[in-house]
């Protein structure tokens, strides 16, 4: 895959790896993030890995786009080392009720029982593709197949911080009570963002994650 | 020699927070720089009072604020917009230093021009650090926080309180043109349809918050609302869902997937983030590297102003935390 630089305004470029929620794409993105994070370029203040692209933020009173673009060109990502050094976290989740009221739809909209549905969600490693959205997010992708339902037609509020939460292939475990417009199936006591620790953030872009029932 | 003065907040107007130098590192958390929209005017408002330019100060919009102090005395100074003060009914305009006392009422007013403006204290405002800065991230209320009616602020101030008067306003950018550069998913938009959005004015509207501000103009429809989320950063023009166009600003979410149809200049982005709603501008496309000359040259100038303010007394530290006024101006959206 040849990286697409594009310049992001003044400050940024955006290293666009592919277009699809993918392993191979990702493991390149993760490798190409580690490798800047090791290589410390001139410049460089900060990287931002998303599915398939990676935002590379400089100081343009020291650096220039053509300058990073021919120190990114430069770099030998390794995209292997990075996948090992992956840490996998398992995650307690309870499901249905209370703290997973859109099961039962989520179990129709599939042609499962909610039983299907919970068996489903746990029959798979998944992978920590980015962050975002909200501080300590963490986009986890590869939900099976027959668990995919396409987002709610209008955004719901009301679910607490640590909902388990899918659209298509996307989870995410919530940090914040807010507004979602995804299907939350269950609830994790696992603490994902404790902002005043001195490691805030559980979940890093590139590990991996395993559900398991209470 | 330094003294504690004491302020109650009598009224905060909405969006009323501490902040100070954006946070830089944690994007890829969720977590957005955040700092003040107008870095220009934050860095203007530490510097009339010997201050580092990156200190904390209070932010506030079109609501305004009303402080009293309740014991001690403290140098502070207003800048931004042309938001005016007045002590105990005594009108005293914009871009303001002062000393207050134990006793007396200062109230900020919105005016004509400008949605946000900086009220700083000689000295250092008592505020939590969250990651390194005393910005709060309004959505999570991390940092410094929103400061709401009745709540209590300290200042250990220095105990030679800075000469008061008018401060002197910075040096402007280009009035009503806008520098932008295409991309980076200009490719989802038709092209006739840019060379529309380029010719035509954009309209700053009261949509507005720390997050972004809705523009209006003729916003052309994208074609892809397919995309898998990307990194965004401040000063970003997305075309969402319904064919809004927003300007995201320093709290805006990290990721997304709206298509971003171009990035303004550092100085462009505050003074549209700084227009009242119907202020027209034009927009000019400019290559990255014409950008990155114009930035260079407006923060030299802005550098050059600051040092005068500060009385060329300015530490190393001033100086080293003047160079991260871009900071401000990057970060990036996304929805769950």
């Amino acid at each position: 895959m040849t990286p697409v630089y594009r310049p992001v305004g003044e400050a940024a470029v955006l290293v666009e790896i592919g277009e699809t929620i993918d392993r191979t794409i990702s493991a390149t993105v993760i490798g190409l993030d580690r490798t800047i994070a090791s290589a410390k370029i001139a410049g460089v203040v900060e990287t931002v890995p998303a599915y398939a692209s990676l935002l590379v933020v400089f100081d343009p009173d020291a650096t220039d786009h053509a300058g990073v673009i021919a120190a990114l060109e430069a770099l030998r990502p390794d995209a292997h080392r990075a996948a090992n050094t992956s840490a996998v976290h398992r995650i307690d989740a309870s499901y249905g009720r209370k703290h997973g009221p859109d099961i039962d739809a989520v179990a129709d909209a599939t042609g499962m029982s909610a039983a299907d549905v919970i068996a489903a969600h746990q029959s798979v490693e998944y992978r920590v593709y980015m962050g975002g959205f909200a501080p300590g997010y963490a986009y986890l992708g590869d939900v099976p197949d027959v668990l995919r339902v396409p987002r709610k037609t209008m955004p719901q509020s009301g679910h607490p911080a640590g909902s388990i939460i899918i659209a298509g292939g996307q989870c995410l475990i919530t940090t914040l009570p807010m507004p979602t417009g995804w299907w939350v199936i269950g609830h994790t006591d696992a603490c994902l963002f404790a902002p005043e620790s001195d490691r805030p953030f559980l979940l890093q872009p590139g590990d991996r994650v395993r559900f398991t029932p209470i | 020699m330094t003294d504690i003065a004491r302020f109650t907040v009598i009224r905060a107007g909405p969006l009323t927070s501490i902040q100070a130098g954006p946070r830089s590192g944690y994007r890829r958390f969720g977590v957005p720089p955040s700092g003040p929209i107008d870095p220009i005017a934050h860095a203007a408002c530490n510097a009339a009072l010997g201050n580092r330019h990156d200190a904390a100060v209070i932010e506030t919009s079109l609501g305004g604020l009303t402080l009293r102090c309740d014991a001690g005395e403290a140098a502070l100074a207003w800048t931004g917009g042309d938001m005016t003060g007045a002590v105990d009914g005594r009108f005293l305009g914009a871009w303001h230093a002062m000393s207050i006392h134990a006793g007396q009422t200062l109230t900020l007013r919105s005016a004509s021009e400008g949605n946000w403006a900086y009220l700083g204290f000689g000295g250092a405002l008592d505020a939590s650090t969250w990651l390194g800065s005393a910005s709060t991230h309004r959505l999570s209320g991390l940092g410094g926080g929103s400061l709401i009616d009745g709540q209590l602020l300290t200042v250990t101030a220095r105990s030679c309180v800075a000469a008061g008067g008018a401060i002197p306003a910075p040096p402007a950018g280009s009035a009503d043109c806008l520098s932008i550069v295409l991309g980076p998913q200009d490719r989802h938009f038709d092209p006739r349809a840019i060379a529309t959005f380029l010719a035509a004015p954009i309209e700053a509207t009261a949509q507005f918050d720390r997050m972004g501000m809705v523009l209006k103009g003729d916003v052309p429809a994208s074609a892809a609302l397919g995309l898998i989320s990307e990194p965004a950063i401040g000063g970003a023009i997305q075309i969402d869902g319904s064919g809004r166009a927003v300007l995201l600003l320093a709290d805006h979410q990290t990721t997304g997937g709206y298509p971003k149809l171009g990035v303004l200049g550092w100085r462009d982005t505050i003074a549209l983030a700084q227009a009242r709603p119907k202020r027209q501008f034009h927009l000019r496309e400019v290559s990255a590297e014409q950008a990155v000359e114009e930035g260079r040259t407006a923060r030299a100038e802005v550098r050059r102003y600051l040092a005068e303010l500060s009385g060329n007394t300015g530490s190393l530290a001033d100086r080293l935390a003047s160079g991260n006024l871009i900071s401000g101006a990057v970060s990036v959206v996304s929805e769950a």
